[in-house]
């Protein structure tokens, strides 16, 4: 036994008297720092369920679960996230990514249980002490891994676009399509949102991967009109996008155009190749050679089915041919459009009226379906003195003569009424037929204008003035031009739906004179073709559908697009057409069985 | 014009509720006139609602209150610029409203001058009353008219 052996004993006693080292008590007695990554905390208001926490994390700690309370909808999968504590290694690059910045951390540490169950828990939904923390880490501009702001799609210059109606976008190159391709998520909210459901995510990561045909397979799996698309959709995706709760959303549009751009010159042979078709002995007449109309077409032709659209125009595209001026949408993107459908077989009539030029009695006798897709292409007028005054038209007359290939005579100072799409197409088309001075009027404020922002942005860039609440009351005749008498509104208190109404102001009265008068005050739907037929139609005039199936009273007829629901937009009327599609097929199956 | 005398409350309120039969007699005429069955179901609603403003007219003559006294009526005027519209074979939707609306307006407006022309206190009370109703009866018809048809404007 050594000297230190003897010792030792009574040197540990001694330490006895010491004071510790450390803390008796350290969980309740020390807090964690101000941005200690602690137990996570979500504000499942803000969540959207987009997953992208459960896709970055190392260590598939994060699983999203459906939880009681938060339901799907536009915009929120109605998943939140579920965390393994067991698996967690506190790195918060959930909280960095999270699009929504909702996911966040406490600073809180302590949490003894027994039942290692409890250690995945759903943060904001299970009760835990730290809910709400306003302590601990949360995202930061400068550590968020997203780069919020969009690559603008570059566009022909104001000055130089409005004495032109060529294309004023001018696409995506390389660089600009895979900068904004990398900013996708991968989440999928935006598939929902899409009345098409096109696999958006998938086709952006087509983009990434350099796959344009890939690609194009992918959109044209739900929509043959993506490169149309890719120029004048509505775009309810990129409402959607997880990217723009904090940033720009994803220019899914723009995307969608890049992988058109690049591959329509071999798009027959990427999308049907060597493929053939086999023949059904059924038989399908559409009637309206629009959006709608050749979706249907397309889709069911794939079928096998034989396949013939009447069209009473003498070019088919519908809306997007005489709705939409060249400088949104050239006829060439469309043309070939329709040829990729013609292509398959589909037989296409134009210049043939139903109701006129063959029954609609007789199309059923000789077709064992009927898809109607006519549209909603008769302009609504204003009954007010004058509007037959020369100088006076109607907004969609009025595009339709220039996709005609006319150049009407609207002299220098038009006035244009209205606050939707159409009405940002003819004042942007008036400036581009050389008008000098353009004005929109509209009878409520900006705010309730139905127009895209993007729309009535460029309006303005291109010198288009807009007046708001107003609203003409009369037109007459001057020795050269016209008078238009307006009056000023105001809103009113809100009515029991809730809306704000215009509320003339009296004595507000004034005119203005003008060269011509454009009214693009809304759409109607034409279905004298099928009066005195059993077909029932709305008091809308709008043919009355099973919301499911599409299709109306009588077997075998189908009706969508803008027929159906009143004017909407182009993707609503592709979706109609590939929902018909599939609910013909299946009538037509039934009825071999 | 014919001289329109009253001597009593009870013959202001059945003058009013003949014109209400009326006005419903007329729109269930022309539901069986015009071409297209939906618009005739629009013109029997329209006389359904005619038939209302009578049962209410009566509700008052038994001695009780106007239903909406008190209330108050956006009026956004959109009848008042309005063409005048004919009824005919091929009405549609649009012009059904239009139309409505102008007789609700011609209604409004007898109401306005009988009040203004009258020399009984009561009577003007009940021309008053029977005014707001009729203004009550144009603002349905312009909501659904502004919902419908100025949905861009």
């Amino acid at each position: 036994m050594s000297l230190k052996d003897v010792i030792s004993p009574f040197y540990a006693w001694k330490k006895t008297l010491d004071k510790p080292y450390t803390i008796k008590n350290p969980i309740a007695e020390r807090e964690g720092a101000e941005r200690y990554r602690g137990f996570h905390t979500n504000d499942v208001e803000k969540c959207i369920g987009c997953g992208t926490c459960e896709e970055i994390c190392q260590n598939e700690a994060i699983d999203m679960v459906p939880v009681q309370g938060a339901d799907p909808q536009r915009g929120d999968s109605g998943l939140r996230p579920k965390i393994d504590y067991g698996r967690c290694c506190w790195c918060a690059l959930c909280v960095d990514v999270c699009p929504t910045g909702s996911l966040g951390m406490s600073n809180e540490y302590k949490w003894v249980t027994p039942d290692a169950e409890e250690y995945g828990f759903i943060p904001g939904v299970d009760i835990k002490p730290w809910n709400g923390a306003e302590k601990g880490y949360k995202r930061s501009d400068e550590a968020w891994l997203l780069r919020p702001g969009l690559k603008n799609m570059p566009v022909v210059e104001p000055e130089e676009r409005r004495q032109t109606f060529d294309e004023m976008a001018l696409g995506y190159n390389d660089n600009l399509a895979l900068l904004e391709a990398n900013r996708c998520l991968e989440c999928g909210i935006c598939v929902e949102a899409c009345p098409t459901h096109m696999d958006i995510p998938q086709y952006i990561k087509a983009i990434r991967e350099n796959r344009l045909e890939d690609g194009l397979q992918i959109l044209y799996d739900t929509n043959p009109f993506s490169e149309s698309c890719g120029r004048i959709c509505t775009a309810h995706c990129q409402d959607a996008c997880a990217m723009a709760h904090n940033g720009d959303a994803i220019g899914i549009r723009w995307l969608k155009r890049y992988i058109t751009d690049n591959t329509w010159q071999r798009r027959d042979d990427i999308l049907h190749g060597d493929n053939r078709i086999t023949e059904r002995e059924k038989s399908v007449a559409i009637i309206g050679g629009g959006p709608s109309g050749l979706s249907a077409a397309y889709y069911l032709r794939q079928q096998g089915y034989t396949v013939t659209v009447y069209e009473k125009h003498d070019k088919a595209g519908g809306m997007l041919r005489y709705g939409i001026p060249e400088y949104r949408l050239p006829k060439a993107v469309l043309d070939r459009e329709i040829e990729t459908i013609t292509r398959i077989g589909v037989q296409l009539k134009t210049g043939v009226a139903i109701g006129g030029d063959i029954s609609f009695e007789q199309l059923r006798r000789e077709n064992d379906a009927v898809y109607i897709a006519v549209g909603a292409q008769k302009g609504t007028a204003m009954p007010i003195e004058g509007m037959e005054t020369p100088g006076v038209y109607i907004g969609v007359d009025f595009l339709d003569r220039i996709a005609a290939g006319e150049r009407p005579d609207i002299g220098s100072r038009v006035l244009v009424v209205g606050g939707g799409n159409t009405a940002m197409d003819v004042c942007r088309s008036s400036v581009r037929l050389g008008a000098a001075e353009v004005s929109v009027l509209y009878r409520r404020t900006e705010k309730e204008m139905p127009a895209n922002a993007e729309e009535i942005e460029e309006a303005r860039e291109e010198g288009v003035r807009f007046d708001f609440l107003v609203s003409p009351v009369r037109i007459s005749r001057l020795e050269t031009g016209l008078r238009v008498e307006c009056r000023r509104m105001k809103l009113g208190e809100p009515d029991a739906s809730g809306r704000r109404r215009p509320v003339p102001l009296e004595g507000s009265e004034f005119t203005l004179d003008v060269d011509s008068c454009i009214m693009a005050i809304g759409q109607k739907v034409d279905s004298s073709m099928a009066h005195g037929t059993d077909v029932h139609i709305t008091r809308w005039g709008t043919f009355e559908v099973d919301a499911e199936t599409l299709q109306t009273n009588v077997p075998g007829v189908f009706a969508g697009g803008d027929c159906e629901s009143g004017p909407d937009d182009a993707i609503k009327a592709i979706a109609d057409g590939k929902k018909a599609a599939w609910f013909i097929a299946k009538y037509l199956q039934a009825e071999h069985n | 014009m014919e001289k329109i005398i009253f001597k009593t409350a009870d013959e202001v309120l059945q003058y009013a509720i003949e014109r209400e039969e009326e006005a419903r007699d007329f729109y269930l005429e022309w539901a069986e006139k015009v071409m297209r069955p939906e618009i005739g179901d629009v013109l029997k609603e329209f006389a359904a609602e005619e038939a209302k403003h009578k049962e209410l007219l009566e509700n008052v003559r038994r001695g009780n209150d106007f239903a909406h006294a008190g209330s108050s009526v956006i009026d956004l005027k959109l009848g008042d610029y309005h063409r005048e519209t004919d009824i005919h074979h091929e009405l549609n939707y649009q012009q059904a409203l239009q139309l409505a609306i102008k007789r609700e307006m011609v209604a409004q407006q007898l109401y306005l001058f009988l009040a203004s022309i009258s020399e009984n206190g009561k009577h003007r009370e009940l021309f008053d009353g029977l005014y707001k109703e009729e203004s009550k009866h144009k603002e349905r018809l312009e909501l659904m008219y502004d919902d419908d048809f100025m949905r861009e404007n």
